[in-house]
């Protein structure tokens, strides 16, 4: 509600209701404090929501099929070395704050090593990508174990007798009936992803701004109801591609 | 079909032995029971035969084609087997109809469109069920589903047909069905089938020949009748037969012309030539043995037949089941059970 306000904390009287966080231009404003244009009229949000939807889509998506993979190596292969190797290896992101974990991408490129052959990527949008991604492996993974272990081996037993190799089995057997999990398991990236904020502070440039960080922006220049707007622009989009997913059999409940 | 040899068969997960030794040489048209009681190593022999699971030591042939030479590391892949393996849970694809399911194996082998669906539709209709063709499996009965996974099986026309435990799932009316239903596949079809369970029953009533396992080694191989009859040990007698098989403490006594036998029951002599001579015998000098009496093999009089084998008893309690009755006798100190056909009256 803060968002239709003019002064947040002066109660919800007519006076002091106003649409300007949304779609206010500067000339107009109806307070001093208010020194940008609305939400919907200005360029940065519509950058910030661009990267937001860019960031969150990838990654999750990214993160979701390599969590199914983590997942099918650690269930595939437990009480054998690959696979509880995979699973400490992959729950190490979980250990540390967002903000540490971003530091150590920040320094790892912020110049380029081995003679080019990892480049600076400080600034990029894909030095966000790449934190994003690994710092949610954990939870991606433990929902593609749950996701696997749900999956008989038997059932790939019986393709491999039938002469269906690797590759036939994931394919026929494994993707089909990790279908539901892996959307689940994407869902549960995206929204963290999605919502994320002290794990890409640091690593932030005006041209990768989400639309979080934009909030956190606007909340320190003391427009606390642009910053609400833009957070419940971000629900909204949570909740439209939870539908979505969920027409596709996607359910977060069911993915850890 | 086909002819399977198993040579010195080793199998370990990690410090645990479960396979000792097994030598098993299974004919052309045998239908093969692997029977003991869980955790035995029957269902790790069938993993092994598979290709499933890989021996530590040992050989395999089937017709005299190398399939496992542990020593050498070599493993024949499971496909290249020539069998097909009906799991204790069906294994079936949730996500493929029944059609589906039993042509998966066939469209691996490149076989063209119309050669799959006439071979899938004469494997559905093997087991009766191709009416269910566009059925996912969560559509069907257990009884049916179990049908889906033999048909799956026998669709490639495996020269060996392995079948885990297949009729466990099921309730007890439809396990006779299923029997009479294996057996009819077995003759129609001609196939070696290798069978795994701890059901007594189902070895007895299916099998050509049973193996009998006992902690990961093979105790006894025989014909049903033969392990019922003649069982290797108390074990071996104990676990075959229901009702189980009485023991009764005994002195026995060899002087080289017969065994004579002193129980709770009298005295007895079993002549020489029903003896098995190969094992060591105590010759001339009084030992502890153990009568076994199979609870059929005992007939009741309520008056004295006059008969030499006869001895009196006291009913201590009847049992009538319809279609039989289990009367509970005692001996002197000594109590066993016999079993009686049809209602008899309450002593």
């Amino acid at each position: 509600m803060e968002s239709f306000q003019i002064m947040p904390g002066a109660g919800y009287g007519a006076d002091n209701l106003t649409l300007y966080a949304w779609i206010g231009e500067l000339q107009s404003a109806p307070h001093p404090s208010f020194n940008q244009n609305g939400l919907f009229r200005n360029s940065e949000f519509g950058r910030a929501l661009g990267n937001t939807v860019k960031l969150s889509l990838i990654a999750s998506l990214i993160t979701a099929v390599f969590g199914q993979f983590f997942g099918y190596i650690t269930t595939r292969g437990r009480g054998k070395w690959y696979g509880n190797a995979v699973e400490q290896l992959i729950f190490i992101p979980y250990l540390m704050p967002g903000v540490a974990f971003s530091a150590i991408y920040f320094s790892m490129f912020s110049q380029p090593r081995l003679g080019g052959l990892i480049p600076s990527l400080y600034g990029t949008f894909t030095l966000i990508l790449l934190v994003s991604i690994v710092k949610h492996f954990p939870f991606a993974s433990r929902s593609g174990s749950s996701n696997m272990m749900q999956i008989s081996v038997e059932l790939e037993e019986a393709a491999t007798i039938n002469g269906a190799g690797f590759w036939r089995r994931i394919r026929s057997i494994v993707i089909p009936l990790a279908k539901n999990g892996f959307l689940s398991g994407f869902l549960l990236s995206f929204i963290s992803i999605a919502k994320e904020l002290d794990l890409i502070a640091i690593l932030m440039t005006p041209k990768n701004y989400t639309l979080s960080f934009l909030a956190f922006d606007y909340s320190k220049e003391a427009m606390p109801q642009v910053a609400d707007a833009i957070c419940i622009v971000i629900i909204v989009f949570i909740l439209v591609t939870n539908r979505i997913a969920d027409k596709f059999g996607g359910n977060v409940s069911k993915s850890m | 079909m086909s002819k399977i040899q198993l040579s010195h068969i080793d199998k370990f997960y990690g410090e645990n032995h479960v396979l000792r030794d097994v030598n098993l040489t299974i004919e052309d048209g045998d239908f093969m029971t692997l029977l003991g009681p869980s955790g035995c190593g029957k269902t790790t022999t069938l993993r092994v035969i598979s290709g499933l699971e890989k021996a530590q030591h040992g050989t395999m042939t089937i017709d005299d084609r190398m399939i496992i030479d542990a020593d050498k590391a070599f493993y024949e892949a499971p496909s290249k087997r020539g069998l097909n393996l009906v799991f204790q849970s069906y294994a079936l694809w949730p996500h493929m109809t029944v059609f589906e399911n039993v042509a998966f194996g066939l469209k691996i082998k490149k076989m063209k469109k119309e050669e799959i669906e006439e071979t899938v539709m004469r494997a559905l209709r093997t087991m009766r069920i191709e009416e269910y063709r566009g059925r996912y499996p969560n559509e069907l009965s257990g009884g049916q589903q179990q049908r889906v996974a033999i048909a799956r099986a026998i669709a490639s026309s495996p020269k060996l047909l392995l079948l885990d435990e297949p009729l466990s799932n099921l309730d007890a009316r439809l396990r006779i069905d299923m029997r009479a239903e294996l057996k009819r596949l077995h003759k129609e079809t001609g196939t070696t089938i290798i069978y795994v369970t701890h059901d007594q029953v189902e070895a007895l009533t299916m099998s050509t020949k049973i193996a009998l396992f006992k902690e990961g080694e093979i105790s006894q191989i025989d014909t049903p009748l033969g392990l019922y009859t003649n069982p290797i040990d108390l074990q071996a007698a104990d676990f075959i037969g229901n009702p189980r098989i009485n023991f009764i403490e005994a002195k026995g006594f060899y002087d080289g012309t017969g065994l004579k036998v002193k129980s709770a029951f009298g005295e007895y002599v079993f002549a020489k030539e029903f003896m098995k001579l190969d094992e060591e015998i105590p010759e001339n000098r009084e030992f502890d043995c153990v009568l076994g009496l199979r609870p059929e093999m005992v007939d009741i009089y309520t008056e004295d037949p006059h008969h030499k084998n006869t001895v009196p008893a006291r009913v201590y309690a009847n049992q009538p089941a319809g279609s039989e009755t289990l009367v509970t006798l005692t001996v002197g100190d000594t109590e066993f059970l016999a079993i009686q056909t049809g209602l008899v009256q309450a002593w």
